[in-house]
């Protein structure tokens, strides 16, 4: 019969044995999952940190857009706050010089001017028309000349305190008695609305050339004399043959009109 | 005791309303539209509403029954058809020619003419209305051309080259502006008429 030493001695070994062998076992089978589980944890790391890089990259960027794309619409209000005033001051710029222009010729002529602004045109396409913001109560009369630095605008044909009619140069009730000074030839200028004015009844064999310059005669003592008028365009045979026609391209388009000068006709 | 009938103060107010609108029209022509050109040529706000209004309003007699028809003569079918016309769109037409007028020494007798004619197509019962205006305007913009020219040509002008090149040009813009005329005025008249259908 063993002692009872001994028989604890021998479970204590086989006991022992066996946590051996399982601790084998656990390090033989945990170092390597322990890499693999390593690696798939790096792996899964990184894929993370690669996702919240990404994420945090999207929003920077984002935000970026964002600043960007306020920016832009800062940048672009401003640009438009910018055209509006530089073509304020280049309208301004341009009255200006207009006006300055219309009072070296106030300055030259030696009549009564009155110097104006058009209001409007008129409602129609039949009467070649604007209304000026000037009238009786400003010396304006029926019959007054209204030019501007370019050339001749036309005659005020009715007469209100504070307002007047202009017909203008355009229009083919409007007629103008002109010169082309390098001949010294006279003749009554037609209006015909937007296209060219003409001359009719010219002697034929006048010598006008293309080019030619008109200006005013000034004979009634309603326009000033030599005041530009326009250019000859062409010189060609009228209907019957029996004289020459001339058309004329208006210095002044009578279109696009701001400022003008009115001058009252001469009483003598 | 009131000075003046409910119905006359009713019409009295639709005409200071009508008054305002026509002079707001001819200030917006006289002060924007006449600015802008379309191949040497302006829309004419105050002839396209004249037009729009005649084929708004109409003319305010009945349609005559088949039993009138039957009953009626050639003559009085005849002058019941010549009567037909807008009175109102004539009404409107003359204030825009004396408002003209009174600036400028157009004829008054195209717009009144033209106003009372765009009554005879009266677009009050059309569903489609708002496209039919169109090339009605069109043409009663011509038909106002013309007898402008006429007139001018009376007083010794030479009209057709003229006539020819404005018409085509604003016949279109006027054209293109009748729709936003018509649909407003449409919905007015058909306020009034609600309006009216209340008050009895």
């Amino acid at each position: 019969m063993p002692l009872p030493n001994e028989s604890d001695f021998e479970t204590h070994s086989q006991s022992l044995a066996e946590y051996l062998v399982l601790v084998m076992l656990v390090l033989m089978v945990a170092v390597p999952v322990s890499g693999f589980v390593l690696s798939a944890q790096s792996w899964v790391s990184s894929l993370v940190a690669k996702g919240a890089y990404q994420v945090e990259d999207t929003k920077n960027l984002a935000e970026q857009l964002f600043d960007a794309s306020a920016k832009i619409r800062d940048l672009e209000r401003k640009l438009a706050k910018n055209e509006l005033e530089l073509t304020r001051l280049k309208q301004e710029s341009r009255d200006t010089n207009r006006l300055r222009s219309l009072l070296d010729l106030k300055q030259k002529s030696q009549r009564q001017t009155v110097a104006a602004e058009v209001v409007s045109r008129n409602p129609d396409n039949w009467f070649e028309q604007v209304v000026i913001d000037k009238g009786s109560a400003d010396h304006v009369t029926v019959g007054s000349a209204v030019i501007s630095i370019t050339g001749v605008i036309g005659q005020v044909v009715k007469v209100d305190s504070h307002a007047s009619v202009v017909r203008l140069l355009t229009d083919p009730e409007q007629k103008l008695g002109v010169l082309i000074p390098r001949l010294g030839l006279t003749g009554i200028l037609v209006g015909n609305y937007q296209n060219l004015a003409r001359i009719d009844f010219v002697p034929v064999g006048t010598n006008v050339d293309v080019g030619d310059k008109v200006v005013t005669l000034g004979k009634a003592g309603t326009f000033p004399d030599n005041h530009p008028v326009g250019t000859v365009s062409s010189v060609r045979r009228d209907a019957t043959g029996a004289s020459m026609q001339i058309d004329v391209k208006l210095t002044d388009n009578c279109y696009d009109l701001s400022q003008v000068l009115v001058l009252p006709p001469l009483e003598n | 005791m009131a000075v003046i009938s409910t119905r006359a103060q009713r019409r009295l107010g639709e005409v200071t309303v009508a008054a305002l609108v026509i002079f707001l029209a001819w200030v917006v022509q006289m002060s924007i539209l006449c600015k802008f050109r379309f191949t040497d040529a302006v829309a004419s706000l105050p002839l396209a509403m004249t037009i729009v209004w005649g084929l708004t309003f109409g003319s305010p007699m009945e349609k005559p029954t088949a039993d009138e028809l039957r009953v009626s003569s050639v003559s009085a079918i005849f002058m019941r058809q010549l009567f037909s016309g807008s009175p109102s769109g004539a009404i409107v037409g003359a204030f825009f020619a004396a408002l003209a007028a009174s600036v400028l020494p157009i004829f008054p007798v195209s717009y009144p003419l033209v106003g009372w004619i765009a009554g005879y197509f009266s677009l009050r019962n059309f569903n489609q209305a708002a496209f039919l205006c169109i090339p009605l305007t069109v043409l009663l913009t011509f038909l106002g051309e013309m007898i402008m020219a006429g007139q001018l040509a009376l007083t010794g002008r030479d009209v057709l080259g003229h006539l020819i090149a404005i018409s085509v040009p604003e016949a279109f813009l006027n054209g293109l502006i009748s729709p936003v005329l018509f649909i407003p005025m449409r919905g007015w008249y058909s306020y009034s008429l609600y309006y009216r259908q209340l008050g009895r």
